[in-house]
């Protein structure tokens, strides 16, 4: 299986280090530059990344001087920055960034926003793997042992946002609002049932864990 | 009621009330002596009169008998005919014998009894706006109860004095008319500046504190202005202080806001994922730990604005005279306990004694060797110059740009690369405790070559 390669562009060490264990628990692989010259040279070696998430206020070159290198790559960018200006906003965005989000964020937030990106640009991985369930996204197929289990669409949805946020736990609020939608105005007890019978048409137990009074998570360990 | 009005009518007042009075003292005593001067002419012809009696009694041969008989008493009727004794009347015996004048008589009053009009005695009596002098004296000679009486009006005299006091009032009003306009118009024209100073005043009370009252003058009025100008000036700067110190304030809570949003985004992010995620031991810990340094930096610098805001309000500082040199001496030990291989050295050129808080004034080295020590490389030396006034902080580390230059005082500014530890007060507080010091802090430095502070007081 092949992980998404994420690289943070970030001069805060703190910062980083926690974007670095975030993305890897939820199983993306990630490298970090501490500056724009940096950033380059790592581009110049080895341009094979999925996505970039770049701090605007950086030393050297700074995030906007960065974009057109990206760009030039086919890398889509996320800017994630402490300056919450509009003009700012605009720049980022008129530039060609993919989205861009003010600091402080939330981890899960970022998380569902990086693989929007990632899916609106069409490279998300094609395979998904957990435990010995195996995910194809070209055919929408979900296949356990050699054998396939059939799933209803919105089963799939919901498998396949837990399977690509592995060890994080989504509320019911917001599994309703990311595969239901924004519009979908519906009981979290709807959530309930589907989990319900996705857990027995899979029948991997403690693969979908129910995480008391806040919602659900999917874990890759056992 | 405006000023100058009131100027008016005090003036006005004044001048009426003393007037009447004056008038009224002055009339009454020019009336009386005006009176008695044409009481005692009259008395004088009347003593003639009353003489040319006598005269004709003694000379008159066959006279000499009893009053008001014979040929004397004819000779009297015959002498008040033809007007010799005019106005007079002669009373003998409680009889008018004979009478030249155009009163009658009026027998009331006791006069005979009471004795009067023994000797020439004169009243002055009044009726119906006229006024007449009576004398009247006895006549001994002719027997008793023989008395001549003179009636003269002197009504004349009373008009003239009044004629004169009412020329007195016109002239008088007259005159205080004017000299109330008068006072008035000096008054008007006195008070104009303050016409000026108002408007100055109210420009100002609007926010318009540039503005200035020009009143070219050097009386009070004038140094009224000049120290309403002087209020302006010191209203006006003090506002423009107030702003800058606003403004300064302003942005040090903006750069703070800033400042403060990297450690919570961490402590946050962190937060969330230990609630959120299903974490290993390791991560756990490390997000944990995050925790910790983010908290701990946030804590440090909340203390690090205490001290930059206490040292804003002035307070606690105890102003005494150190030595420069063995202010230095305390702090060269700290700086080599704390940075083992630089190396430091201290030189006295010349000692002064300056008068600040020791406190504050190690702090303020401790920070500047801190930063000298920081941009040097392990082995380098940090000279510490002692120099009439000033003391020289010199490094050959790797120097500042340009640019930085500029921005290092600034509050949260921090140098490319500098340890994760600092805060970016260090500078501003440095800035500070020499402002406090009535002192200056210059920084000289090129990339690569180090960097000098001068301290100067």
């Amino acid at each position: 299986m092949v992980e998404n390669r994420i690289l943070i562009v970030e001069d805060n060490p703190a910062i980083s280090e926690l974007l670095e264990m975030n993305f890897s628990v939820a199983g993306y692989r990630t490298d970090h530059c501490p500056d724009g010259e940096e950033a380059l040279a790592l581009l110049a070696e080895d341009g094979e990344f999925d996505l970039a998430l770049v701090d605007i206020m950086l030393p050297g070159k700074d995030g906007f001087a960065l974009l057109p290198f990206f760009k030039e790559r086919g890398i889509p960018v996320i800017f994630l920055t402490a300056k919450d200006d509009v003009m700012s906003k605009v720049r980022g965005l008129k530039g060609g960034a993919e989205d861009y989000i003010v600091k402080p964020f939330e981890v899960l937030e970022l998380l569902v926003r990086v693989e929007k990106v990632l899916g609106r640009t069409g490279r998300l991985q094609k395979i998904l793997t957990v435990r010995d369930v195996e995910i194809f996204q070209e055919s929408r197929t979900v296949m356990r042992g050699g054998e396939e289990i059939r799933l209803k669409p919105l089963e799939y949805d919901l498998l396949v946002l837990l399977a690509r946020n592995k060890n994080v736990t989504f509320s019911r609020e917001r599994l309703l609002r990311e595969v239901w939608g924004d519009l979908y105005i519906g009981e979290t007890r709807t959530v309930d049932v589907h989990i319900g019978q996705l857990r027995k048409k899979l029948g991997v137990p403690g693969l979908i864990q129910t995480i008391p009074k806040i919602g659900y998570r999917l874990e890759e360990r056992g | 009621m405006k000023l100058y009005q009131k100027i008016m009518a005090l003036i006005f007042g004044i001048l009426t009330g003393c007037g009447l009075f004056c008038g009224w003292l002055l009339g009454t005593n020019y009336e009386k002596r005006q009176m008695l001067r044409a009481a005692e002419a009259e008395v004088r012809s009347f003593e003639s009169a009353r003489y040319a009696v006598e005269w004709m009694y003694q000379t008159e041969p066959g006279a000499g008998g009893t009053a008001g008989e014979g040929g004397f008493r004819r000779l009297m009727e015959r002498m008040f005919r033809q007007k010799l004794f005019d106005g007079c009347i002669w009373i003998a015996g409680g009889e008018v014998l004979c009478d030249s004048s155009l009163y009658a008589v009026s027998w009331e009053g006791n006069w005979r009894e009471e004795g009067r009009f023994q000797e020439t005695e004169w009243v002055l009596e009044q009726g119906g706006g006229e006024y007449w002098v009576v004398i009247g004296s006895a006549l001994p000679w002719l027997g008793e109860d023989n008395y001549l009486f003179s009636v003269q009006e002197v009504t004349e005299v009373h008009r003239e004095t009044a004629e004169f006091v009412r020329q007195f009032t016109l002239i008088w009003f007259l005159f205080v008319a004017a000299a109330s306009l008068l006072g008035a118009a000096a008054a008007k024209l006195v008070l104009k500046p303050m016409g000026i100073l108002m408007r100055a005043a109210g420009e100002i009370s609007r926010g318009n504190y540039g503005v200035r009252a020009k009143v070219g003058r050097r009386d009070e009025i004038g140094r009224l202005a000049a120290a309403f100008n002087l209020m302006a000036e010191q209203v006006e700067s003090r506002v423009r202080e107030l702003t800058l110190a606003g403004e300064e304030k302003e942005r040090l809570l903006g750069s703070l806001a800033h400042e403060m949003r990297t450690p919570m985004t961490v402590v946050l992010g962190y937060s969330d994922t230990l609630l959120n995620m299903k974490l290993g031991e390791r991560e756990q810990r490390q997000a944990i730990r995050g925790i910790y340094e983010q908290a701990g930096y946030l804590q440090r610098l909340s203390a690090k604005l205490m001290e930059l805001t206490a040292l804003h309000q002035n307070e606690s500082i105890s102003m005494e005279a150190q030595s420069m040199e063995a202010v230095l001496e305390q702090v060269v030990p700290m700086a080599e306990s704390r940075w083992p291989d630089r190396r430091f050295c201290l030189e006295t050129e010349q000692d002064f004694t300056l008068c600040g808080d020791r406190d504050l004034l190690v702090s303020l080295f401790v920070n500047l060797l801190d930063n000298g020590a920081e941009a040097s490389a392990p082995g380098q030396e940090i000279r510490v110059t002692v120099r009439e006034e000033e003391v020289l902080i010199r490094d050959s580390g790797k120097g500042m740009t340009e640019e930085a230059l500029r921005k290092i005082c600034e509050p949260f500014y921090r140098a490319e690369k500098s340890g994760k530890e600092g805060i970016g007060l260090g500078l501003a507080i440095c800035e500070q405790i020499v402002c406090l010091h009535r002192g200056k802090l210059r920084f000289e430095s090129r990339a690569g070559e180090g960097t000098t502070v001068t301290v100067s007081f």
